[in-house]
């Protein structure tokens, strides 16, 4: 096991110390200027070569121990990657070849771009002390130090930093030019070794104008002014990777956190209430992490830099984290909170596990991921409740389970692929080269699976094993800790299992290799029956493992019974693909129907049991009602159950699940035990809202028979609308959902807002979406409910809230979008004039009225976020798709361009690709091909080619206009072109298959077979020149974590070279 | 009105209602010494009337006196109740005017800015005028007309009133805009016809999050607000500064 592990890593030095050293920046140029010094200890005895890695940079001279002008070599296999004269376009040997420049370049393997070549003068100098060194003692050849200096710049970057430098020279603009590092991909801007697990401590300087404030990992030892230039000077002493090295430089405000000085927040100029609004509580989750492991944050301080346009939302280093601007809200916004801080606890929890202690390789991914959100989640579940921690969880679980069947399995560990021929899809590869879309769906996988890790383990000895991994990484960062000890500073599946072994006595891999090493997730079919003269459940589950993405699942699962004596928890081992059970029942049928039920939750309820099967005492039952297990789960009980479930359960999960269930029971019933739910306020709002969902669902489900008005209209004039005079204002909070509906609707007027009650709120702001989708018998939607959603938009009023109804508008505007349906409406005619005013049916006018208006408003006094144009845009896609109004495509390209609120642009841009995918419009494809390869905002590249991915114009080579060699050859070069953007160039890489699969495309003409003979694989005798690694030297520096470890590790080799 | 031996409450209510029915009748100033009379003789008839009351009532041996007893005591002094009806049904004619009878007895005047726009010094006139000549025109009648605006406020009106007038904003400030600014078709028209669907184009600004970040919508109110605030001060002020001239006027 260890000699696998000494393997990952084949360095042959350890880097103690860097200085990265930035002595110039221009924002006009777009170029930085610097040089960076490494402190090497090398492993092996002939040390003549030295590979780092760097990218894009031009590298001028190198210097070690002050010898000049070192020899040096420096080759970029990425940039040539795909060479334009590759006639076969294929997938397959693009991917082989990625991953083999992928492993040349790799630091974990000992390999770099750059190769610095040791002068024979100094070899020798290091042969003599080693050689004297020998004799005294083996290990003692740490004195031997190269001290590598290399002069770099850096200039008009693709990534790895950006510059925003607005176009303008208004003196707002000028201040607000700022850059930052995009990610973790630091040979994009110095010379390093740009490996997770080589941490090392830090000295950076930047130099910048007086005006300007750089904000890097570390703390600020010092700051000098010289000559109108200003030097910072940071030092970390924490030992940290290189990816996780942060900068931010620009003329940034900045706030202290009013309860922790240690932390910083900084923001662009204009924004600094939003800032302090938007970072006011990010001392909670600091406290609450520190007490929960137990150990304290390692870093000095901690500072949170809000940027535009970084590529990802949320990028956390070490000892500070970069944000997207949006993230800041006013105090007047309501629903950006949940996410904003959310975003921040995240960061704050990678202080901890992801950037201090980090991950060996990539194969340990999923482990740091998981733990951070793992973290993140613990926090969130105290600061927004339960209900939402267990809304969420349930949320990612159908997302996982969505992606494994739609799309992709997911195996967490990223192994390699043992032979190329395996390789079935783009994301089956290498950690640094998965699709965004895949990372996202893993990482929710990974904090599902530390979830059941900390389920299996119970959470107590989870926070222990937490807190030793901290302490253990601490005693790493003490000033005269050895070199050796900062292998503690990372982990891997295998150490962590190992941690958990030994301070438990449980084996968590099984648990893993169901989980990491394997793809895939369970379906579970059930059913029960009662047998009465036994007074036994009979419960049978399958396993569906036909489908698509499953896994035969073998392991306890937790079944809860719901009797009329009370809740009973059953733990059953599944070992077959169809299992059946018999549960002890404890409940006996009873002719006395008055006495109450008692709940799991200690509640004591009376229920209606007339419905109830009365040779029955089962209400109802739940399998795995903890999540304990990523599973789909299709379980059978009669409506009866359901509805009792949903009423009476307080499980918000379970309610979930009762109403998906419910939709396939339209009836009375259902429609009764609905209303009741929605009107219940002691029901979390989510429940409630998708309450209204379903009511909607089901009435359309009954639209021939429904008779009366939708409880949810009911409940909405009565809870949010002010009475008719007549009706005595005590009346509306008492009386039932039945003789209020019989008020006059136009003497209703929505009440002015007050959105003081955020669940009041949320409620309100959605259940007009839900009314929306309400269908008659000529299935379309009732005008009463257009009339309705219309008054609400005429009488909103405002101007006596203390919150913002930026969000309450854009949801009424997506309610009025919900009623729009396609009813067969197909008027072809090119007379935009007699459609508009002739054919087109009122209500779908008024709409298209009502909607410019409100585009055009927004554009005078926008909202938050210009969330009502996003609507907007989207309702106008709609119009144009649905009714057919000839919508001219310029203003989907005036809001995609660049200037425009980000947001907004990334509507328009899906609206254009949706426009694609419909309408194959060549001109639009270009278009959005254009914004792929020059805009200058990165983000919305890699959103666009996510959006492409999720709405291709054409799948695996289906026969399409746009499916034609000018395609393959843009897309192509495309890729070819974004040789320092992994990210956006796997995402290509996977719309590339989407498209194309992974062979040749069809509407290519097929190769010869001689030409494709001599078209060698001129790459494949691409040699490795790694050097041979002394083994000893190796274990001394690697192995140090625990002794017995070391001891057996140390005999082992000794066993092998032998 | 003196002041000066009024502690009593009774006496300073008594005061100001006797005061409120003088200047009912007409009569703008009088003098202090012809006030003090009257309050002295309708304080004594008063007095005089309840003592009857209470005599009566003891002849009846009642502890409460019920209105035949009221009615006795004004027929022992002298007054015909016949006149007492009189009084009742014909109104005082320069009875102030409450703000409903205003609204619905002289519609004419509904527009015109009394206290609530208007300086409170400009209403009243000086006394030397007499009171059958008609009121001094306001200041800026001469750029109104007549409206008959429904003044009655009940809540949905207010409501429909309120939305109505923003609508209409929203609207004209688009429609404004939409006539300074470029603007962008809507409607692909394929070049033949002419629309009224546009857009106000987008003008580029360099640093866009900050428009979309710090939202102006939730100061408009913010603003409506400070206004409200200053309407109700300012009312306040106002009865205050009625309520002086009055006395200093009695």
């Amino acid at each position: 096991m260890e000699l696998e592990e000494l393997r990952q890593v084949t360095r042959s030095f350890v880097l103690s110390h860097q200085t990265l050293c930035i002595t110039g920046v221009s924002f006009d140029k777009r170029c930085l200027v610097g040089y960076t010094e490494l402190t090497l200890h090398p492993l092996v005895k002939n040390f003549n070569v030295i590979k780092l890695n760097a990218r894009q940079l031009t590298i001028y001279a190198v210097t070690i121990n002050d010898e000049r002008n070192v020899e040096f070599s420096y080759d970029d296999p990425n940039i040539q990657i795909l060479s334009d004269d590759d006639p076969r376009r294929d997938l397959t040997s693009f991917l082989k070849r990625q991953q083999r420049f992928f492993e040349y370049v790799d630091p974990d393997e000992g390999n770099g771009e750059l190769t610095i070549f040791i002068p024979l003068s100094l070899q020798q100098q290091e042969q003599n002390s080693s050689t004297t060194n020998d004799d005294n003692n083996n290990n003692n050849t740490t004195d031997i130090v190269y001290k590598v200096t290399i002069d770099f710049s850096l200039e008009h970057p693709e990534n790895g930093i950006h510059f925003f430098v607005p176009d303008d020279d208004a003196k707002l603009s000028r201040l607000s030019r700022h850059l930052f590092t995009t990610g973790h991909d630091a040979r994009l801007w110095f010379p390093c070794v740009d490996s997770y697990c080589e941490p090392s401590t830090w000295t950076i300087e930047v130099t910048v104008e007086e005006s300007l404030t750089v904000i890097a990992s570390g703390e600020l030892v010092e700051c000098t002014t010289n000559n109108e230039l200003k030097t910072y000077r940071f030092y970390l002493s924490t030992p940290a990777p290189a990816p996780f090295i942060g900068l931010a430089i620009g003329s940034f405000e900045s706030v202290v956190d009013s309860n922790t000085q240690e932390i910083t927040n900084y923001c662009l100029p204009g924004l600094l209430t939003l800032l302090t609004n938007t970072t006011s509580f990010v001392h909670e989750p600091l406290e609450y992490y520190e007490e929960l492991l137990n150990a304290s944050c390692q870093y000095p301080n901690y500072k949170q830099v809000f940027v535009t346009e970084p590529h990802a939302e949320c990028i956390p280093f070490a000892s500070m984290a970069i944000f997207n601007v949006n993230l800041l809200y006013p105090s007047t916004v309501i629903e950006a909170t949940w996410h904003s801080r959310t975003q921040m606890a995240f960061a704050l929890a990678n202080q901890f596990f992801g950037c201090f202690i980090t991950m060996r390789s990539w194969r340990d991914w999923w482990l740091l991921k998981g733990l951070a959100l793992y973290l993140t989640s613990l926090y969130t579940r105290r600061a927004f409740g339960n209900n939402e921690y267990r809304y969420n969880l349930n949320q990612d679980m159908l997302d996982v389970i969505r992606y494994e069947r739609e799309e992709n399995p997911i195996r967490l560990d990223f192994a390699p692929i043992k032979s190329e021929s395996d390789i079935t899809n783009v994301n089956n590869r290498r950690g640094t080269m998965m699709s965004s879309q895949y990372l996202e769906v893993a990482a929710k996988k990974a904090h599902l699976v530390v979830r059941m890790i900390d389920d299996f383990i119970g959470r107590e000895i989870m926070m222990q094993i937490l807190n030793k991994l901290m302490c253990l990484a601490t005693t790493a960062c003490l000033k005269d800790a050895p070199l050796s000890s900062r292998s503690r500073l990372h982990i891997s599946s295998k150490s962590f299992s190992r941690v958990v072994s030994t301070l438990t006595t449980k084996d968590i891999q099984a648990l893993l290799t169901q989980w990491v090493y394997e793809s895939g997730c369970p379906r579970l079919i059930g059913s029960f029956t009662f047998s009465r003269k036994r007074n036994v459940v009979e419960l049978e589950l399958k396993q569906d493992t036909t489908i698509k993405g499953s896994k035969k699942f073998l392991g306890s699962l937790v079944i809860r019974v719901q009797e009329l004596e009370g809740s009973f928890s059953h733990t059953i081992l599944l070992e077959d693909s169809v299992t059946k059970y018999e549960l002890t029942c404890h409940s006996k049928v009873r002719r006395n129907k008055k006495k109450k039920i008692p709940l799991i939750s200690g509640d004591e309820v009376d229920m209606d049991l007339n419905q109830m099967d009365p040779e029955c005492p089962i209400l109802w039952i739940r399998i795995d009602p903890d999540l304990k297990v990523i599973r789909e789960l299709q379980f059978e009980q009669a409506d009866y159950n359901w509805q009792c479930e949903l009423r009476y359960e307080r499980d918000i999960l379970s309610q979930f699940e009762a109403l998906e269930a419910l939709k396939r029971y339209p009836s009375q019933n259902t429609r009764e035990t609905l209303g009741t739910v929605l009107d219940s306020s002691n029901c979390f709002y989510r429940v409630r809202i998708e309450c209204a969902y379903v009511l909607t669902h089901i009435a359309n489900s009954m639209a021939n028979t429904w008779t009366g008005t939708l409880a949810t209209l009911s409940f909405f004039r009565r809870v949010f609308m002010s009475t008719n005079s007549t009706l005595s204002s005590t009346n509306v909070t008492t009386s039932s959902t039945n003789n209020l509906s019989l008020t006059v609707p136009s003497a209703n007027i929505v009440r002015i807002n007050d959105f003081s009650n955020s669940q009041m709120y949320m409620i309100q702001k959605t259940i007009p979406q839900a009314i929306a989708l309400q269908r008659n018998k000529d299935r379309v939607c009732p005008p009463e409910v257009i009339n309705f959603l219309f008054e609400l938009i005429h009488y909103n009023e405002n101007s006596k809230n203390r919150f913002s109804d930026a969000f309450y508008r854009s949801s009424l505007i997506d309610s009025l979008s919900n009623t729009l349906t396609n009813i067969g409406l197909t008027s072809t005619t090119t007379n935009v004039d007699l459609l508009l005013n002739h054919t087109l049916d009122t209500n779908t006018k008024r709409i298209f009225d009502e909607i410019l208006l409100q585009l055009n408003y927004d554009k005078i006094i926008p909202s938050y976020g210009f969330c009502v144009t996003c609507s907007c845009l989207r309702v106008l896609h709609k119009l144009n798709i649905i009714s057919g109004i000839p919508i001219d495509i310029n203003v989907f390209y005036e809001y995609a361009s660049y200037g425009m609120f980000d947001r907004v642009r990334l509507i328009a841009c899906e609206i254009l690709v949706e426009q694609i995918e419909i309408r194959m419009n060549q001109d639009v494809f270009e278009y959005i091909f254009n914004l792929i390869t020059n805009d200058p905002d990165y983000n919305l590249r890699h959103k666009i080619i996510q959006h492409l991915c999720h709405h291709p114009p054409f799948r695996q080579n289906q026969t399409c206009s746009l499916n034609n060699p000018i395609t393959v050859h843009r897309l192509w070069s495309l890729i070819k072109n974004f040789a320092y953007d992994n990210q956006i160039r796997n995402d290509l890489v996977e719309l590339y298959q989407i498209m194309f699969g992974l062979s040749r495309p069809n509407c290519l003409p097929s190769l010869n077979e001689t030409n494709e003979i001599l078209i060698k694989d001129e790459l494949d005798d691409v040699s490795d020149t790694i050097v041979d690694i002394d083994p000893e030297r190796l274990s001394y520096f690697r192995l140090a974590r625990y002794a017995d470890d070391t001891k057996a590790a140390a005999s082992k080799l000794a066993s092998t070279s032998k | 009105m003196d002041n000066t031996n009024t502690d009593n409450p009774y006496d300073v209510l008594f005061e100001r209602s006797l005061a409120v029915i003088i200047r009912e009748y007409g009569f703008d100033n009088i003098e202090l010494s012809a006030y003090h009379q009257f309050l002295d003789i309708s304080n004594t008839i008063l007095r005089r009337l309840l003592l009857n009351v209470k005599n009566f009532m003891e002849i009846q041996s009642r502890t409460e006196p019920c209105p035949a007893d009221l009615a006795r005591s004004l027929q022992m002094m002298n007054v015909k109740l016949s006149s007492l009806q009189q009084t009742y049904n014909h109104p005082i004619k320069h009875r102030l005017r409450s703000p409903d009878r205003q609204t619905e007895t002289h519609p004419m005047k509904l527009f015109r800015v009394t206290s609530t726009t208007n300086n409170t010094s400009r209403k009243h006139r000086p006394i030397y005028i007499p009171d059958f000549l008609p009121e001094f025109p306001d200041p800026h009648t001469f750029i109104s007309s007549e409206t008959y605006a429904d003044l009655r406020k009940d809540y949905p009106r207010v409501r429909h009133l309120l939305a109505d007038q923003r609508r209409a904003l929203q609207r004209s400030l688009v429609k404004f805009k939409l006539q300074t600014n470029e603007k962008l078709s809507v409607i692909n028209t394929h070049g033949t016809n002419i629309n009224d669907y546009y857009l106000i184009k987008y003008t580029i600004s360099p640093l866009p999050y900050l428009s979309a970040l710090l939202p102006q919508d939730q100061m408009e109110s913010e603003s409506t607000e400070t206004i409200e605030d200053e309407t109700v001060a300012n009312i306040s002020h106002r009865t205050k500064s009625l309520s002086a001239t009055d006395d200093g006027e009695m």
